[in-house]
């Protein structure tokens, strides 16, 4: 009876951990695509209303369902008119690393992400607007690849975490 | 004033942010006095106050203060403001204009922006509410507005004056309340941000900010049903056409105009005409013989 409950227990643990593999790579998609949707909000504010970088991050942040990213753009508009750090990128990188960075995301795609802080703001509004498209297209073209496989990645996942409690079981047994 | 003063530091780059009121240039700098700070690369920095220069060789202007300025000064937005950089001014929170010259850039002979902006004067905004006081009871005589016209040379207060007459119209200080309408071509009479008034206009002013003043006037008319109409720097025939058209309306107009005197006005070709038709009632000269806004003669025409 022990040994059958350690053996459920070990099964469930194992699956447990496939499946929040399996969720943690699903997590990942969900970031990039919420990012890259409140990157067209901020190309349209840009666009069609002229804002100040704060102004329209801070729209963009009180609009935001996502909890971490309206945390996110509060923060950087807050600190750039507090002029906390000493630039755009520096305030708009320790947004990344404070709310955005996480477990879901890789280091690749955090650095994807604060190199839009690098964004020319000395420049006209069609440079900033080109330098915006060019970055969406990028989280386009990294979600679309990441997309492709992930079925069959989260199913290999669960599988796995199955499989693995059982070979332990075996194992233990 | 704490938060005036923390208006122009928070302009500053960050090495001059701390010690700009604090005795850098030897003495201590109040917001009352101070008039201008001018930032030029590659120079000690320098402030008019109360009427005179002075200048520091503590700190010397280098690129990266002027990038830091106007990062500050354009919320890291430069790109927002292309069109103000092309005019060499952006106005700021608190009324400050900062005229801004660098590298013009040209598009078939006109000017279509700057680059390398390296020099940065800051005019410090002082709204006097009040000012008006020793004129309004001219303006308003026996109760009836007439066409008036503030004369005065560069730097004498007329803007100030006319912030001031159209405040006291606005809020019914002498004759019952008005509709004003504010033609504010180069953001200097209501200094708004972001759409709202920085200085004190009364509640029932609009403004039109940033328009060219003779489509500014005839947007007013045909939008807001003024009483008043109020527009600074009358000058052009555009200007002059625009005022007939406003008039025509039933509006009065309260304006101002570069001048020494009166008679100088009637030298001038379109407004000169304007002035022999009697057009304008009545007439508000300044000078600066006892400091900026000293009312030199009321005329009633």
């Amino acid at each position: 009876m022990i040994k059958l409950c350690g053996a459920v227990c070990i099964v469930a643990g194992t699956t447990c951990y496939g499946l929040f593999y399996a969720f943690q790579k699903k997590s990942r998609l969900w970031r990039l695509k919420q990012f890259k949707e409140s990157l067209l909000c901020l190309s349209g504010q840009l666009r069609v209303a002229r804002m100040t970088m704060p102004q329209a991050l801070a729209q963009i942040g009180q609009k935001s369902r996502y909890d971490y990213l309206s945390q996110f753009y509060i923060f950087v508009s807050e600190n750039l008119e507090q002029h906390t750090y000493s630039g755009f990128w520096e305030t708009w990188t320790a947004g990344i690393d404070s709310y955005v960075r996480d477990i879901y995301l890789t280091e690749s795609d955090s650095e994807i992400l604060k190199n839009i802080g690098s964004i020319p703001l000395h420049l006209d509004i069609q440079m900033q607007l080109a330098f915006l498209e060019e970055n969406i297209l990028e989280l386009e073209n990294l979600i679309e690849e990441t997309q492709k496989d992930i079925r069959a990645r989260c199913r290999i996942y669960q599988s796995a975490g199955v499989i693995a409690g059982l070979v332990i079981v075996l194992i233990l047994i | 004033m704490t938060d005036r003063i923390k208006e122009i530091e928070n302009l500053l780059p960050d090495r001059l942010k701390n010690s700009l009121f604090s005795g850098m240039f030897g003495f201590r700098v109040t917001y009352d006095g101070l008039e201008e700070i001018r930032l030029r690369c590659a120079q000690p920095p320098e402030i008019r106050f109360k009427g005179k220069d002075y200048r520091t060789d503590k700190v010397i202007i280098a690129p990266q203060d002027i990038r830091q300025c106007l990062e500050y000064m354009s919320h890291y937005s430069l790109y927002a403001f292309q069109e103000e950089i092309r005019q060499g001014y952006l106005t700021v929170r608190g009324g400050h204009r900062i005229g801004v010259l660098g590298h013009a850039v040209l598009e078939n002979g006109i000017v279509t922006g700057q680059t390398s902006l390296s020099f940065l004067n800051i005019r410090v905004a002082h709204e006097k509410i009040g000012c008006a006081d020793t004129v309004m009871d001219f303006v308003c005589k026996d109760g009836v507005l007439k066409h008036t016209l503030i004369i005065s040379p560069p730097c004498c207060g007329k803007t100030t004056l006319l912030r001031d007459i159209v405040r006291q119209l606005s809020q019914g200080s002498v004759i019952p309340a008005k509709k004003v309408c504010v033609v504010d071509e180069r953001s200097e009479i209501a200094a708004c941000v972001d759409g709202i008034p920085q200085n004190h206009l009364g509640e029932r002013t609009d403004v039109i900010d940033c328009c060219p003043k003779a489509e500014g006037m005839l947007m007013v008319i045909r939008a807001m049903s003024p009483d008043i109409v109020a527009v600074d720097e009358i000058g052009g025939k555009k200007d002059i056409e625009a005022i007939e058209s406003v008039i025509h309306c039933g509006c009065i107009v309260i304006g101002t105009v570069h001048g020494a005197d009166v008679k100088e006005l009637y030298q001038k070709p379109e407004l000169g005409a304007l002035l022999k038709r009697g057009v304008f009632g009545r007439l508000i000269v300044l000078s600066g013989k006892n400091g900026a806004g000293t009312v030199q003669e009321c005329l009633e025409l």
